[in-house]
């Protein structure tokens, strides 16, 4: 009986996935590329430490985005603190020049097709550096971990206006994944955060998060509150799930990377984030803002340092000193809006 | 000036009522069913005189003491007539008999939309109207039908959503005997909530609203239940392809107590259990475990649908009527699967959402005296929506450590309505309608738990035990009505509907009020010919935060508040209708609406699991939208139908300083169409055969596709080359909605065979959705895989629903 049954039901079920696939009907749509809707496009982050370059293009149909074209008749000219200065080499579409970035330059870009032109001007912001980094492990019970890191960074006065707080998390480890029936090596998981600068401009706190993927949860990132005169007091909490099905010991890297960014390069982020989780049937595609006149794209200077540690080797303690968890921040939802 | 108005009113009110004038009241009943008929028309043919009944059936009608002659109408059924001597007020109960064919002489009405009524951009759907329809899945669906006339689109295929004059799916007030229907759909959008077994008059308002009705911006759909024959018990029972419903009704003390019970539900599971069975013996019994599944899964999952619509009435006396109803329906999606994974770990990992509408309501009508008609009633609705996820692993002797992790999410809407209603008659011009409402509304936009539960066997004690709270928890808040309205006769040929509606609705510290004037107006040009214009002001305190064209349960209904206003609309409507005796009806509306405070969501923002700071996701902004409806419908006759065609367009703007959607610049709404065009037909073969086709074409809908894109700033150059990281690009929005998807069409076939037996009859039906197997346009995306004209992508177009044949059987007894 339980044969027969399972016969029929076999049969149709494969009836009903074949009218489930009828059902589902693609086809392609015919849509035409229209050149004249190509625009200029100028990318460049000049960081310190590194030469500049700038990608000078135009937009591609979105049914081919893969292709570098070099545009007719372009010439890019940097300028460094106010002098001209040309490339000395172009490489698909990427103008680098002889010349590696420092703390506090100003720069700005001239960018020409034919008759079109494109302009912009950015600096490139001081290191953040870091000290004081404390690191805590607990246990909590057979099934969780939890991670703290806190440090305090020196901010630099002069032209830096935002932070971009990147926690990297490098897990290496051979873990039997059940559902496909093999062991698997983990990638990275990578979060990023953005913390507005501590700034007479703007009131109250200045802290912004988002929740990380996966597994790994965070809880507290800036606010003024904890800004000591020009010293930044901050920590990042992990809880970490101990997968029992972990053949081989896990090895955690934690890469904090510190970025100061410019406004333009902080609302661009932002943009391209949206942008990134808005390519789906629920939300609408937003658009991205960039800050070069009679071009697409961004031009903005950067700098950032990192600090790595492996939790893993630390001692186990039974409490971390407790976080206060900020609220969020009313100065860079408004920068949102 | 108002109040002055008001005064002018009180004072003259004295004076109408003190003419010499008798009135003649009553009720207006089916003969076989005893089932009371809205808007049965009254007329005194001699002085042209008339009114309708109300929508329990009863109409008061005051004249001159002087002889009349009254003629009772109603479509499909036969007129009656009455002559005698008015010399006192006097009651009137009259009983229809139905018609086996309507002829044009019968059509005389005076329903909304009509040519002879005021009320002008409304609709009367009849249930057998409805049922003409060829359906989808064997299921009758009113909402659906509603979305072949004019004025009123779909919002994606076999969607039950309503888009209405360029307003949104949740600016249409859907009202079930009253009360307000807050999620009128089940199986995400596929059906309505609304089972034609149940329903005994629909009437859809798309302007020009009547003073009574507040709330929404664009729409109202007032439908009203059966009350049950009062004669005998009846009863059918319909099978479809994938539900079946069952309708009792009757009565519990002959012509006194009557009922009527509608059950309705959906057996998807017998197609879903096949499936896991076979998904249970692949785990099990082949050698080499299936890849994406673990070893030893045992997999129990289904959905299912159910509605439940009941009123009981009872009737003390010719002037005092209760009416109790009751509808429930919630669907239910489920899953569980039990897995021993390779590590012999025992797991339950499991799902369930349910969601639905429960609906209560109270009513007692009581004829104060022949020119005041009573209606008190107390109501109950709400929206709920649970989601429930749990992970439990047993404890196993390779592992002692039991632990159980359960998420739970709620959200939904309540709301408690007190509620007066008023009819008065007070001479042969004046019918007028009055009333107060009540109502506390208790928001639950969101409420998400956690639990953890850990047990340590070797510790022995819960070693980890968490159980919290987040999210929004419960918004309460208070909303007042008070309305007034006047259906004038001024002249034999002109006609006003003139009325107030005030509201104030309090939330939280907040408190917002409303003060919408209601006008429409008619003027006979000749017998069979009038115009008519109209205006009416609406407000809306509530939202529904939806990212999706689907309806899901997930969309969350919240309040006003002190950053996101009240929407408000204007709306004002001409049109001519003319009366062709003998052929059809013919109708041209033109309408323009103003729509301000609307919200749209931020670019990149959803509403998935989140609601908190829900302000912060959306802009507010305004919108209009203006057009050109027609209509020729013709109800007699062995061929009847309607074709029904709107040129339209709806646009929004969002300029306001901070919250800027498209630059600033207008743009089209998601659901703008320049054209749609509905044509149905039915015919009567022969009195045992009826077939029907449906053919609707409309404009593709209009959505955001950005057509160039170039990559994000990279900070490495070579990334500009790497064929991974060139997969980051940033794409170009030109404008929101500014593609278009292509046209959409479609033919739909139905038969009905009916045969009468000794004790029953049944009706077999019959029906062919999208005939040709037109590809709809459902949804855009693009495809890596598939390639276009060369280029190494190309853009795809998902359609849901090809030819799709379907049946049903009815038994009637």
């Amino acid at each position: 009986m339980k044969n027969r049954i399972s016969t029929f039901g076999y049969r149709l079920s494969v009836s009903l996935m074949a009218l489930l696939l009828l059902a589902g009907c693609e086809k392609v749509l015919e849509i035409e590329n229209d050149p004249s809707a190509a625009q200029l496009v100028v990318n460049s982050v000049p960081q310190a430490g590194k030469r500049a370059f700038v990608y000078f293009a135009h937009t591609r149909f979105f049914l081919d985005p893969s292709n570098n074209q070099p545009l007719d008749s372009a010439s890019v000219t940097l300028f460094v603190n106010g002098n001209p200065m040309a490339p000395d080499s172009i490489v698909n579409c990427k103008y680098f020049f002889p010349y590696t970035c420092l703390e506090g330059d100003t720069l700005a870009v001239e960018a020409r097709a034919g008759s079109r032109l494109a302009t912009a001007r950015t600096y490139v912001p001081y290191i953040p550096t870091f000290s004081n980094v404390q690191l805590y492990n607990q246990e909590l019970g057979h099934t969780f971990r939890y991670y703290q890191a806190e440090f305090d960074f020196q901010d630099h006065p002069g032209i830096d206006e935002y932070y971009n707080l990147r926690v990297m998390v490098h897990d290496s480890g051979i873990r039997f994944n059940e559902w496909l029936q093999q062991y698997d090596t983990v990638d990275t998981v990578r979060a990023t955060y953005f913390m507005l600068r501590s700034n007479p401009e703007i009131t109250g706190d200045a802290s912004y998060s988002r929740p990380m993927l996966g597994y790994i949860y965070t809880r507290n990132f800036f606010n003024d509150s904890q800004i000591d005169g020009r010293n930044y007091h901050t920590s990042v909490s992990i809880l970490h799930l101990i997968d029992t099905n972990e053949v081989q010991p896990f090895k955690h890297e934690y890469t904090v990377t510190l970025e100061s960014i410019t406004f333009a390069r902080l609302r661009y982020l932002i943009d391209v984030s949206r942008q990134g989780s808005s390519n789906s049937f629920f939300t609408e595609q937003g658009q991205v803002r960039g800050n070069v006149d009679g071009a697409l794209g961004i031009f903005a200077g950067s700098a950032k340092s990192e600090v790595t540690f492996w939790p893993d080797t630390l001692p186990i303690v039974t409490a971390v000193p407790s976080v206060t968890l900020p609220p969020p921040s009313k100065a860079l939802l408004q920068l949102l809006q | 000036m108002k109040y002055r108005i008001l005064f002018l009113f009180f004072l003259l009110f004295p004076v109408m009522v003190l003419a010499q004038t008798a009135t003649i009241s009553g009720t207006i009943t089916d003969a076989r069913t005893g089932e009371t008929l809205i808007g049965a028309t009254v007329l005194d043919i001699r002085s042209g005189k008339g009114v309708v009944t109300n929508a329990y059936g009863h109409y008061s009608l005051t004249l001159k003491r002087d002889s009349v002659n009254l003629r009772i109408t109603y479509v499909g059924y036969e007129p009656q007539f009455f002559n005698f001597k008015l010399d006192c007020n006097q009651e009137l109960n009259v009983k229809l008999s139905s018609s086996v064919t309507l002829s044009e002489v019968e059509i005389t009405a005076e329903r909304p939309g009509d040519v002879r009524s005021a009320q002008m951009s409304a609709n009367v759907m009849t249930v057998e109207k409805i049922k003409s329809v060829p359906v989808m899945f064997g299921e009758a669906d009113l909402v659906k039908a509603l979305q072949l006339m004019p004025g009123v689109q779909s919002g994606s295929e076999g969607n039950s959503g309503m888009y209405v004059r360029g307003g949104g799916t949740d600016e249409n007030l859907f009202l079930l005997d009253g009360v307000p229907l807050y999620n009128v759909s089940h199986m995400g959008g596929f059906f309505s909530a609304f089972n034609t077994d149940a329903v005994k008059n629909v009437t859809l308002y798309k302007g020009s609203f009547p003073a009574r009705f507040g709330g929404r911006l664009s729409a109202v759909l007032d439908v009203t239940q059966n009350n049950g024959n009062d004669q005998e018990i009846h009863g059918n029972f319909t099978v479809g392809l994938i539900s079946a419903k069952f309708n009792l009704e009757g009565p519990l003390v002959k012509e006194k107590t009557t009922f009527s019970l509608s059950l309705r539900r959906t057996y998807a599971e017998l197609f879903i259990i096949p499936m896991y069975m076979w998904l249970d013996e692949a785990t099990s019994e082949n050698e080499e475990p299936t890849p994406t599944l673990a070893q030893n899964a045992k997999f129990d999952a289904g959905y299912y649908f159910y509605d439940i619509n009941a009123k009981l009435t009872h009737k003390f006396s010719d002037k005092s009527r209760l009416y109790a109803s009751f509808f429930m329906g919630d669907d239910k999606i489920h899953g569980k699967v039990h897995t021993v994974t390779a590590l012999n770990e025992d797991i339950y990992l499991g799902f369930e959402n349910l969601w639905g509408n429960l609906v209560g309501a109270l009513r007692w009508n009581y004829e104060l005296s022949p020119k005041l008609f009573m209606n008190l009633s107390a109501n109950y609705t709400q929206y709920k929506n649970n989601i429930i996820g749990s992970v439990e692993k047993l404890a196993t002797p390779n592992d002692p450590n039991a632990s159980t992790v359960t998420g739970d999410y709620k959200s939904g809407i309540r709301e408690m309505t007190l509620r007066s209603d008023f009819d008065l008659t007070p001479n042969p011009d004046h019918l007028m309608k009055f009333g107060v409402t009540a109502t506390r509304h208790w928001f639950t936009p969101e409420v998400a738990s956690a639990s953890i539960d850990y047990f340590d066997s070797v510790q022995m004690n819960q070693a980890l035990q968490i159980d919290s709270s987040i999210m929004s928890g419960i918004v309460p808040a208070n909303e007042f009505v008070a309305y007034f309205e006047d259906d004038w006769s001024i002249t034999e040929s002109i006609k006003l509907n003139y009325g107030l509606h005030l509201s104030g609705f309090k939330v939280e510290d907040e408190f917002y009020h409303s003060i919408q004037p209601r006008l429409s107006g008619r003027v006979m040009l000749t017998d069979d010919l009038s115009a008519k214009i109209g205006y009416a002001r609406m407000t809306q305190y509530v939202h529904l935060l939806s990212t999706t064209s689907v309806t899901l349960p997930t969309d969350l209904w919240v309040p006003v508040t002190e950053r996101v206003k009240p929407m408000t609309s204007d709306q004002i409507a001409a049109g001519v209708s003319y009366s062709l005796s003998g052929i059809a009806d013919f109708s041209i509306e033109g309408y323009y609406k103003q729509m301000n405070n609307l919200i749209e969501y931020k670019d990149g923002a959803t509403f998935f699991g989140s609601s908190e700071n829900w302000e912060d996701l959306v802009y507010s902004g305004r919108g209009w939208s203006y057009g050109v409806e027609f209509l020729i419908q013709r109800e007699y006759g062995d061929l009847t139908g309607w074709i029904g065609y709107t040129w339209s367009r709806s646009m929004r703007q969002f300029d306001r300083e901070g919250q800027v959607i498209n630059g600033g610049n207008p743009f089209p709404a998601k659901y703008d169409r320049r054209h749609d065009l509905s044509i149905v037909l039915s015919y009567k073969v022969s009195p045992t055969i009826d077939v029907s086709a449906t053919w609707v074409f409309s404009t593709g809908n209009a959505a955001s596709l950005a057509t160039q894109t170039y990559p994000t700033a990279f900070e490495d150059p070579d990334d500009y080359d790497d064929d991974n990281s060139r997969r980051n690009t940033v794409s170009v929005v030109e404008g929101r909605n500014n593609y278009r998807m292509p046209n959409y069409h479609r033919l739909d076939l139905g038969a009905n065979f009916h045969r009468k037996f000794k004790r029953a009859r049944r009706t077999i039906s019959l029906s062919i959705y999208n005939v040709y197997n037109r590809q709809n346009p459902y949804m855009l995306y693009q495809s890596r895989t598939e390639t276009y004209n060369g280029y190494p992508s190309a853009l795809m177009q998902l359609s849901i629903f090809p030819i799709l044949p379907s049946f049903g059987y009815t038994i009637y007894w």
